[in-house]
């Protein structure tokens, strides 16, 4: 018998969903996962284990995740094909329009980066509120306006919220929307581990914002042992949330690694990729191979709350330092799964606004991939004074110094691209220059925090608090609205305001500078992190920063404002190509269409390639229609 | 490189030369904690000053540089214009690798170096006849006066092994004495953080986490947990440390021995393991 | 047989098919994204084995393995590791046939199916009769649980998974049309026997 060519492919078959008799949407499944988590609670809890309800609690949460993506459809496709039904991959449930079509289940990854880039900015939201409450807190040494256990919940929460975000804020909305788009493909390797990466997030930012039911957590982000063994039933959202945040991450790296090694379009090599999708890709490779060892811990975690098994606990053969050594090793390459994209979004932007090429391609790519390679060897850095194997202190100060090398590759190819630039002075080039000046106080101040002498003083103080928040949020976040402002008006085709842009970036970043600079000296007159209460002496310093904190964070309410009045309140479709640049995206139409090419692209020029007069246009989109069929890879440029 | 790279150079390198002499003139006269009341403080504060001397022309020259960019090339015209198409200079960039991994390695031979110092600190000082004899509960290297530090929630309690495993709330320590801290816990992970020491060491149940000082001053010290633990993490301060002279170190060490009462905890041991388990209370 | 009898389940087809949906793009992206899934996947187990010799090489409070912990029965463990490997050997035989003859396939698959499902009953005998509490057994036993549940849990979800392989090996059926798809699933079972092996080696021997 012969399956037929790929004339039409056995994929002419009607789409699982209709069978489905309960409908499956967002409603369904909170429906769904309230259930899940009723019948997860009394199954954990039948089992009376001596196991303080945590049972009931961490298998309430499961179930409810998974109900959750059940009645949200993520059942539908396998289900039938269970059943023998005859399904096609093709999505088909995609057929909503509106708003609805982006609070559902979509396999287009246009649709899931604009949800990416709404539920990103609710837990920025989330997360800065906490802020605000920390800083009010801060307001007085003592006694504290918010008691110690509420106020280490607040500081722990607003931890994993806005790890949660800085791990998916870049790949979550830009990567997935822009990455198919630079490459020219029509779609994701795999569209429904890129949907799943996305309804993963809710469920844990959810699960999150219910610790203080249960008594919230005070182990901070770290989740320290024996102090989370002490937690009450809080800590089980901890573990619950941050493993969804991992699955997240590996399963939107499997898809992201894969899209781009064997989905590129024809004459996208691989030293034509934006560096952009190189940014992306090698945040993927940290995403996918750090956080199963993240799984693993919290899984450890989790039987040692339950079953009493004992991991971590030294009396009873564990020890805690496993603990630190597993979650430091998931935690290194996690702090460039945030910088990584956020240094290909600043890389990918200069040449288009300094109208100059990418100065030094070919070594930044290199700079990107040895951060990539290093990152792994370097754990140990946040364990000097833990007592773990003092002997390889030496080799940890050495491998974490070693960072500045590739590090200092992405300051030179930044400065090579400025150099005699005819830089055209937008909001998003603001904040690029921007971040180059906060994530230069923030990696020379990581330098102090590598030696391990100086990082006797420095470790666990304040210091190393504004160090990370100044390659954080100075750096992060500062190249996360750059690409808001870049990248908004093909998302939505909606240009956002550039006077209140302009207004904001220097509100923004004198208030960002004001708040976080005093903390350096803060460290430095031994005030340790997460404290509820401090000096006497230092309640100015303390009272500045937190007036400056409140700035802050109205001028990201600022931003908001801008946001939401230009995406729904301006009716001007904006422009196909505002920013007049080279790059692919910006040569397709605003608003894109469901399907990005209607013909495979060809790629024929660099995006950078900027003054030069004869330079090929970066891809030819009338390509050669049947390459679709031939599953488009990085054939050679046909000429 | 033609003539306007050249103008353009020279002016940044100027400004960036002068700037970094006034810049690090400034730095020279800051001094960074810890300050000088042990050997280990004295190394801590020079390798912070020193890194600082050598990060403020490294500053200078990135912040001279984004804002040299921003204001000389800048273009305003309504027209979009395109700058000159350089797409790299391969010895520049070897160049730069070359002297970023210059500092890397000076940074990582000064903090090796600095790091073999602490822990090499193994003559004993002038004091052996006045400590050395009286109780001999310490480790084999009776060479250094042995002090066992407790973390325990919310308080460090300190033990001193080479005069019975006395113990107590505050930590006493006599000047000109190379120290050996024994630091463990009896609980959660803590922080033992001296700040004027310029000593810091995790406390671990069930681990001996040995870390050394050599007092050179006299004067209070600040003790801090610097690892959270709970909810008074934040209260686990005794601003009540004290490096004294070894005469008044003798009076006060005899006094405790004679008032000792046992504050807390079980004999004396070089770690303790919490006990039991503790879970979801 | 392909085209025309497609009308015999269910409504009519509502979706233009688009080419980027072809068979041809699976067969590019299935085996290269499932090597990346298990390296993944292998990560998470690293962990586990990290902790099994870590925490032995510092047997705290000589808890590694204490008086009552003993290595449960090798026998029970073998033929737990013996069934997982027949059951990922069975999976790739048949994955090799599932294009050109899909009964045998489907054969195969049940076979595999089979071995999976009475290795996990194996498991739970195991695990029922330990011999050992995870509470009192310190370190070993710990990493015992730990690493035994998550590697059947894996077991169980990829059983799930084959029976769909099952279901759509049929001539019309999905696999028969993706076998790059089924291989892959595969070489994942694959992946979970040698870490089987590797665990049985592991945690009965050392
Ligand atoms: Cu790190
Ligand atoms: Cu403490």
């Amino acid at each position: 018998m012969a399956i037929a060519p790929i004339v039409d492919g056995p994929s002419i078959i009607q789409s699982s969903e209709r069978r489905i008799v309960v409908p499956t949407n967002i409603l369904t499944g909170i429906v769904l996962a309230v259930f899940g988590y009723w019948v997860g609670e009394q199954l954990g809890n039948s089992f009376l284990l001596n196991d303080a309800q945590n049972t009931g609690v961490l298998l309430g949460y499961s179930f409810a995740s998974i109900m959750f993506l059940v009645g949200v459809g993520f059942a539908n496709y396998p289900l039938a094909r269970l059943f023998g039904w005859r399904v096609t991959p093709q999505p088909a449930g995609d057929d909503h329009t509106g708003a609805w079509r982006y609070l559902n289940l979509s396999l287009d990854h246009k649709v899931i980066g604009v949800q990416y880039l709404v539920a990103m900015l609710m837990a920025m939201l989330f997360g800065g509120i906490g802020a605000m409450l920390i800083r009010t807190s801060l307001l007085v040494p003592d006694p504290p306006i918010v008691a110690p256990d509420k106020y280490l919940t607040l500081v722990s929460m607003h931890s994993v919220m806005m790890i949660f975000v800085a791990s998916a804020a870049i790949v979550g909305p830009f990567g997935n929307f822009f990455v198919p788009l630079m490459i020219g493909t029509n779609r994701m390797a795999f569209p429904r581990l890129e949907a799943l990466s996305f309804w993963l997030v809710p469920p844990a930012i959810v699960i999150l914002l219910a610790a203080p039911i249960f008594g919230g957590f005070q182990t901070g982000w770290t989740g320290y042992t024996p102090l989370s063994e002490q937690a009450d039933q809080g800590f089980d959202s901890y573990i619950v949330g941050f493993t969804l945040i991992g699955l997240a991450l590996v399963v939107s790296g499997v898809n992201m690694l894969t899209t781009v090694i064997r989905l590129r379009a024809p004459g996208m090599t691989w030293i034509r990729l934006p560096i952009f999708v190189w940014g992306v890709f090698s945040a993927s490779i940290l995403g996918t191979f750090a956080a199963p060892i993240l799984a693993a811990a919290l899984i450890m975690q989790g039987f040692d709350r339950t079953l009493n098994t004992t991991f971590f606990i030294s009396s009873a053969g564990g020890s805690p330092y496993l603990w630190e050594n597993l979650f430091w090793f998931f935690g290194h390459p996690e702090v460039y799964i945030f910088i990584l994209p956020a240094f290909g979004i600043i890389l990918e932007l200069l040449p288009h606004f300094a109208r100059k090429p990418l100065w030094g391609y070919r070594t930044a790519v290199v700079g990107l991939l040895g951060v990539t390679l290093l990152s792994w060897f370097v754990w140990q850095h946040h364990l000097f004074m833990s007592g773990i194997a003092p002997a390889l202190r030496p080799f940890f100060m050495f491998s974490t110094e070693m960072i500045s090398i590739p590090t200092g590759i992405v300051f030179l190819v930044a400065f090579g691209t400025l150099w005699r630039a005819r830089i055209s002075m937008s909001v998003p080039m603001l904040f690029c220059l921007g971040f180059l000046f906060n994530f230069l106080i923030g990696g020379l101040s990581g330098v102090f925090l590598s030696d391990v002498p100086s990082d006797v003083t420095l470790h666990g103080s304040y210091f190393s608090m504004a160090h990370f928040h100044f390659t954080i949020v100075g750096g992060e976040i500062f190249a996360i609205i750059a690409a808001i402002y870049y990248w908004f008006p093909k998302m939505t085709g909606r240009m956002l305001n550039q006077t209140l842009g302009k207004i904001h970036f220097w509100w923004m970043m004198i208030a960002f500078n004001m708040a976080f600079m005093p903390l350096f000296a803060a460290g430095l007159l031994d005030m340790p992190r997460r404290v509820s209460t401090y000096a006497v002496d230092l309640q100015t310093l303390n009272d500045w920063v937190s007036i400056w904190a409140f700035i802050l964070f109205a001028s990201m309410l600022f931003f908001a404002f801008n946001v939401i009045w230009s995406w729904f309140f301006t009716f001007k479709v904006a422009p196909a190509n505002p920013w007049q640049v080279r790059s692919i995206e910006w040569m397709l139409p605003t608003p894109l269409g469901r399907r990005n090419f209607e013909k495979i692209p060809v790629f024929t020029g660099s995006p950078y390639d900027y003054g030069n007069p004869g330079a090929k246009p970066v891809a030819d989109l009338g390509g050669p229609s049947d390459l679709g069929r031939r599953g488009f890879g990085a054939e050679p440029v046909p000429s | 490189m033609n003539r306007t790279d050249r103008t353009h150079a020279l002016r940044l390198l100027v400004a960036w030369a002068v700037l970094s002499v006034i810049g690090v003139f400034i730095a020279l006269q800051v001094h960074l904690p810890p300050g000088d009341q042990s050997t280990q403080s004295v190394d801590e504060t020079s390798l912070l000053d020193l890194m600082l001397v050598i990060s403020t022309p490294v500053f200078i020259g990135v912040v001279l540089f984004i804002l040299y960019s921003a204001f000389a090339f800048r273009q305003t015209g309504a027209v979009l214009e395109d700058g000159p198409p350089n797409h790299g200079n391969f010895r520049l960039q070897v160049a730069w690798v070359a002297i970023t991994a210059v500092i890397v390695l000076l940074l990582a031979v000064i903090g090796i170096s600095g790091l073999s110092n602490s822990a090499a600190a193994t003559t004993f000082a002038s004091s052996q006849a006045t400590l050395g004899t009286v109780g001999s509960a310490g480790t084999a290297s009776g060479h250094r006066l042995q002090v066992q530090v407790i973390g325990q929630q919310w308080w460090f309690t300190y033990r001193y092994p080479d005069f019975g495993g006395v113990e107590s709330a505050h930590l006493m320590l006599p000047v000109d004495t190379n120290i050996e801290f024994h630091v463990t816990s009896t609980d959660v992970l803590h922080s033992f953080w001296a700040y004027q020491l310029g000593v810091k060491a995790d406390a671990n149940p069930g681990v001996d986490n040995i870390t050394y000082v050599s007092t050179v001053n006299t004067g209070s010290f600040e003790v801090r947990c610097a690892e959270l633990c709970g909810i008074w993490h934040g209260h686990m301060a005794d601003p009540n440390g004290q490096v004294v002279s070894q005469a008044d170190f003798a009076t006060w060490i005899a006094q405790v021995q004679k008032d000792d009462v046992g504050i807390s905890l079980p004999p004396y041991s070089p770690i303790y393991f919490p006990h039991p388990p503790v879970k979801g209370s | 047989m392909s085209q025309q009898s497609q009308q015999s389940r269910g409504l009519p087809n509502l979706v233009a098919s688009a080419p980027e949906w072809s068979t041809d793009v699976d067969a590019r992206v299935s085996s290269v994204g499932m090597w990346i899934f298990m390296g993944a996947n292998a990560m998470l187990f690293v962990a586990f084995f990290f902790a099994f010799f870590y925490l032995r090489a510092l047997n705290n409070a000589d808890n590694w393995m204490n008086i009552w912990t003993v290595h449960p029965r090798r026998y029970i463990g073998g033929i737990i590791v013996l069934l997982l490997v027949a059951c990922a050997g069975l999976v790739v035989m048949g994955a090799r046939s599932a294009a050109k003859a899909p009964s045998t396939a489907r054969m195969f698959f049940w076979l595999a199916l089979l071995a999976g499902v009475l290795c996990c009953g194996f498991q739970v005998y195991e695990f029922k009769h330990l011999g050992f509490d995870p509470q009192m057994g310190g370190g070993y036993a710990s990493v015992f649980v730990g690493l035994k549940s998550v590697l059947m849990a894996e077991i169980v979800v990829a059983m799930i998974w084959l029976g769909t392989h099952i279901a759509q090996a049929t001539p019309i059926g999905d696999t028969t049309a993706r076998p790059a798809s089924a291989a892959a699933f595969g070489n994942f079972l694959v992946m979970l026997a040698g870490v089987g092996v590797v665990a049985y080696l592991v945690l009965y021997f050392i």
